[in-house]
């Protein structure tokens, strides 16, 4: 095995990723090769090193801290209460606006159909001709006529 | 790290039990923390990205094919998350930090229970681990502390950097290579 292979075999050395045959190729090559023996060495210093750092602890109440921020999330993030499906929220968003648009035309429709019946009622009362009603049913002359339809009744 | 375990608790999860999910922040805390310790070398930011993590898988737990494993896929997102928050912030924070060579923090669990001389020499062995990473390209940065911290195969490193088990092999060896550069000359 020559230097340069064995350089790029020797991570893989160190992991345990190498098949039997690479591992024991590689190890007499260290074995013989001065450079590549301390290069090995200097390797697994690194390696060592690592170990010793070890893993760091999360901070404590970590994952308190994450719950309660997701639950404050969760409350905030939806007036739905269960999980709905995306088109059935935008279904509803769309049912309440569609409501919302009837109302405004239908109150439109409301305020001018006001607006034409009262117009109506002036135009009929300006041509009604209970005005000119010769003889109210309550006056002199609308008794009398009563009186005479009665009596040719009989 | 039980891939049974986490899928039982994920189903649960997703069928309406919230704790479920506090399980797997506990099972994966101490991991991702690190990761984030290792990749932003800052204190604060490296716990406001890990709750990053968590909050991230969260709300993409439903889309997880079981398929896949779950640490990977949340040191898939541990990584993408550390890269994010290099980018954006080099905050002074960081500077100041980087400035003090400060690498605990008043919250740092795992030295709670050492002794003074052990205290000592677990710190400077972090505080190089943690400058000589800070030298470091950002891809072998990340195959490296996946490989030495979190202790993933190749296989595993390969599922969670998307690349092939050929680039995730190289680029250990690269990291190794600079690391053992970068740390001889200063010890």
């Amino acid at each position: 095995m020559k230097c340069r292979s064995a350089r790029k075999m020797m991570s893989a050395l160190i992991d345990g990723e190498l098949r039997p045959a690479e591992k024991e190729s590689l190890t007499r090559h260290i074995q013989d090769c001065g450079d590549c023996r301390k290069l090995h060495h200097e390797m697994l210093a690194v390696h060592d090193l690592f170990t010793a750092a070890g893993q760091h602890k999360a901070p404590r109440g970590f994952s308190k801290k994450v719950m309660a921020e997701l639950r404050t999330e969760r409350k905030s993030y939806s007036i739905f209460p269960v999980r709905i499906p995306l088109f059935l929220k935008l279904a509803e968003v769309g049912f309440a606006i569609a409501i919302v648009i009837v109302g405004i035309i239908s109150g439109n429709i409301l305020v001018m159909n006001v607006h034409s019946l009262e117009k109506a009622r002036g135009i009929e009362s300006s041509f009604s001709l209970d005005a000119f009603d010769p003889a109210p049913p309550d006056s002199l002359a609308g008794a009398y006529i009563n009186f005479t339809e009665v009596r040719n009744e009989r | 790290m039980n891939r049974t375990d986490d899928i039982d608790l994920i189903s649960r999860f997703n069928s309406g039990e919230v704790s479920a999910y506090e399980e797997l922040v506990l099972k994966y805390q101490d991991k991702i923390y690190t990761l984030c310790r290792y990749m932003l070398r800052n204190v604060h930011d490296a716990e406001d990205a890990a709750q990053d993590v968590f909050f991230k898988a969260y709300r993409n737990l439903k889309d997880f094919k079981p398929e896949a494993s779950f640490y990977t896929w949340l040191y898939r997102i541990g990584i993408n998350t550390c890269l994010d928050y290099r980018r954006k912030s080099f905050s002074a924070s960081s500077f100041l930090q980087s400035l003090s060579g400060g690498i605990t923090s008043p919250s740092d669990q795992s030295l709670f229970d050492t002794s003074p001389e052990r205290l000592h020499e677990l710190k400077e062995t972090r505080k190089s681990i943690e400058f000589a990473l800070a030298k470091m390209p950002e891809k072998l940065r990340a195959a490296i502390i996946l490989r030495e911290i979190e202790e993933l195969t190749y296989e595993e490193i390969a599922e969670v950097l998307n690349s092939s088990i050929g680039t995730v092999k190289s680029r250990i060896s690269r990291a190794r290579e600079m690391l053992r550069e970068i740390l001889m000359k200063n010890i």
